[in-house]
């Protein structure tokens, strides 16, 4: 699991913004999802449910997302911890490939559209299983390389 | 007012002709954007306020609020002119994305501030969403009650639901109301549940709500054409809104600007919308169409109540919404079949027949020609383009003399012309779409500008399910509708049951698109763009794909199963064509 990002400090309008997501999150959170509130508002950590008729109905699930400094110019880093889902694009190390949390990441996104779309993403899913890359991958990561420094192939336009 | 101030050179203070640093920038022409501001051709750098006040706007990217903002040509969503110069690098060798609708080549222009109607239109519209959204939730938390108390109640009585549809809904038919009914899907439907599956790899957006397409309960609907109307109607809109908004959606101001069009219609606009829910027949009406069902299945026909029993229910149905396509040409499709669906209770049904007697007459196995059904269209002396409804016409005329539901047809003839008006706004409003998109085609099209065009689509097609009813407006709008109505000719068959088989996994979009795409390949393989939607329809959307030929009731079962014995006994009878031409 890698949890280090090298964090600076969130710019003026990236702390602005957050807040007001939060805000809005608190209003009106996405279904499925739970911010788990801490005081750290540059690593949100998100319990995701499974939606209901999918695969992953009843499983319980924790994403991390890591803020960078630019934020919203830069793309946050959204991993899941302790236990990924078994999904053909979650890597076991938590790392996920899809392509809006990289290359196709735009500033108008927010946390809430991202996790709706990690949602989506599960619940297209038609089988459990790892991608076939595993372990290789997961092995270059050893030394906690961010999913951001990866490049991807964004090979599966079903989902 | 705003906008005079905004456009007159010498009102802008000096101090907001440059960043007032809210980002570093890096590599920004001072003097150029000194000059592009004084001309009005971006917004001025007010400093942006941190709350929201009723003529201040807030730009999406950074949350704060402005008097006025640039807007994306693309889209026209509003981004300020800091934030603008953050996602548009003067530096950058390749060309900007539109960070809204994803259109290349991002571009803004400066209206000035928006008129108090704008805003005022677009303040309405937010309070739907959320009124509408409290309702939403409302419906869900009742809808599963029922849910639940049906399926302990339903539990001992049989033993699958899905085998029930074909056999078992005989018995039950005459003690459940429609809105027993349409509890019943519950269970197959959450298993093949799956309203994110998209052929994109973008964002697909989707939202386990069950509760859209199911009908209002008995009470509710005594006069469902009065009552029910504005609130569904309300619901549906809300929920092309919340996805829109929940779903990396950029696009919420034309899409709200549509959606405005058609929640500000009021009256008789509004009608349409029901037809999707309101199927509450007489028991009388129900009987009959029982007893038509049970001779087809006497008649060992086989095959498509095979296909219907295994998978009774499309779920699929409800990730049309929000399902987001790769190329927007596809967006025609679903929606387009949706429009011929949702019409009336037999329209849809009946169009297929039309289509699947042509197939059992003439084509058996082979794609109808675009051109061709259109002709035909022309010979019964309908419409050239809505080439569904003649044929629907003339069915829905058969259909009443055998069921001798006559009284419910007419009443939703009626009903159709009534809301030719509303119709003629709806299907310009989604040509006006078409044309948006149609230039481009280019996949890099975002997720969200095509759900949006779906949206639109779908929205057009659920009010103006008078397409049928006003034929003549339609003409007027030219081209872009007789190519969306043919490439769902085209596209129909392909679905059939008996053409594609593999189309019975609703769970699977691959499979479904595959299938599509067998289908299609009998004709015009250079039209793939429009051949292949239902394909891509399929695939995007397993939900669609289904959706899209399976009836979602027993009534459209009903009348499916009618309107298809129809076709087999004319296509016994020898009599070629003779149905088209009543």
């Amino acid at each position: 699991m890698s949890t280090s990002v090298p964090q600076k400090a969130l710019s003026k309008i990236a702390t602005n913004r957050l807040h007001k997501e939060l805000k809005e999150w608190e209003n009106n959170p996405p279904a499925g999802f739970k911010h788990r509130p801490t005081d750290n508002l540059q690593r949100w950590i998100i319990e995701v449910s499974g939606a209901p008729g999918t695969l992953y109905a009843n499983e319980q699930f924790q994403l991390q997302v890591d803020f960078p400094e630019h934020y919203p110019m830069e793309a946050p880093q959204v991993i899941f911890i302790h236990n990924p889902p078994f999904h053909p694009h979650v890597y076991s190390n938590g790392h996920i490939c899809l392509d809006i949390l990289y290359d196709s990441w735009s500033p108008a996104m927010t946390v809430s559209s991202i996790c709706i779309s990690i949602l989506s993403m599960l619940s297209s899913s038609t089988v459990k299983m790892r991608p076939p890359d595993n372990d290789r991958y997961v092995r270059n990561c050893r030394n906690g390389r961010s999913p951001k420094d990866t490049r991807w192939w964004f090979h599966d336009d079903k989902v | 007012m705003g906008n005079k101030f905004a456009r007159r050179r010498a009102q802008i203070d000096d101090r907001y002709t440059r960043p007032q640093g809210l980002y570093q920038h890096k590599d920004v022409d001072h003097k150029k954007l000194r000059r592009l501001i004084i001309d009005a051709k971006l917004a001025p750098c007010y400093p942006g306020a941190e709350d929201a006040a009723i003529d201040l706007d807030e730009c999406p990217i950074c949350f704060l609020h402005y008097p006025s903002l640039n807007r994306s040509k693309c889209c026209t969503k509003g981004i300020c002119t800091e934030c603008f110069l953050q996602v548009k690098s003067p530096n950058s060798t390749r060309p900007t994305q539109c960070p809204f609708c994803k259109t290349p080549n991002y571009a803004v222009e400066y209206l000035g501030a928006k008129t108090l109607e704008e805003k005022g239109v677009e303040q309405a519209e937010e309070q739907k969403v959320i009124e509408a959204k409290i309702r939403i939730r409302r419906q869900q938390e009742i809808q599963d009650e029922e849910a639940r108390l049906q399926r302990q109640e339903q539990a001992p009585r049989e033993g699958s639901p899905i085998v029930a549809v074909a056999a078992g809904e005989a018995e039950q038919e005459t003690t459940t109301t429609p809105e027993e009914r349409s509890q019943e899907p519950a269970l197959p439907l959450e298993r093949s549940w799956d309203p994110w599956t998209n052929a994109d790899g973008n964002t697909a957006i989707g939202y386990p709500q069950t509760d859209i397409f199911t009908y209002p309960s008995r009470s509710d609907s005594e006069s469902p054409w009065q009552q029910g109307g504005q609130r569904d109607s309300n619901r549906h809109n809300t929920f092309s809104s919340t996805s829109a908004r929940n779903s990396s959606s950029f696009n919420a101001r034309r899409r709200g600007a549509a959606w405005s069009n058609s929640s500000s219609g009021d009256g008789p606009g509004y009608a349409p919308y029901n037809r999707d829910e309101d199927f509450d027949l007489d028991l009388e009406d129900i009987m009959v169409m029982e007893a038509i069902w049970l001779s087809i299945q006497e008649q060992g026909n086989q095959r498509p109540i095979d296909s219907i029993s295994e998978h009774p229910f499309p779920s699929a149905l409800n990730g049309l919404q929000y399902e987001i396509q790769d190329s927007p040409l596809t967006n025609l499709e679903p929606s387009e079949i949706r429009g011929r669906r949702g019409s009336v209770t037999g329209g849809f049904a009946s169009a297929i027949a039309a289509l699947a007697e042509r197939q059992v007459t003439g084509n058996t196995g082979g794609m109808e020609p675009a051109g061709e059904s259109d002709a035909e269209s022309n010979d019964s002396g309908a419409v050239s383009n809505a080439h569904g409804s003649s044929e629907t016409q003339s069915l829905e005329e058969h259909i009443r003399i055998v069921s001798g539901t006559d009284e419910s047809l007419t009443e939703e003839k009626t009903e159709k012309s009534s809301v030719e008006e509303s119709g003629v706004e709806a299907a310009a409003m989604a040509l006006t779409t078409l044309r948006a998109t149609g230039s481009n085609t280019n996949t890099s099209m975002t997720s969200t500008n095509t759900s949006n065009n779906n949206e639109n689509l779908t929205r057009w097609i659920r009010r103006g399910m008078s397409v049928e009813a006003s034929p003549d407006a339609l003409l007027d709008q030219g081209s872009e509708v007789v190519e969306a109505g043919t490439s769902f000719c085209s596209s129909v068959p392909s679905l059939l049951p008996w053409e594609a088989p593999e189309e019975d996994d609703p769970g699977n979009g691959g499979g479904a698109a595959s299938a599509a795409a067998t289908g299609t390949n009998g004709s015009n393989p250079g039209g793939a763009a429009a051949l292949l939607q239902p394909g891509a329809v399929a695939a995007n959307d397993s939900a669609a794909s289904t959706a899209s030929v399976v009836p979602e009731s027993f009534e459209e079962q009903m009348m499916l199963a009618m309107a298809l014995s129809l076709a087999e006994a004319q296509a016994l009878q020898a009599k070629h064509g003779g149905s088209k031409a009543t």
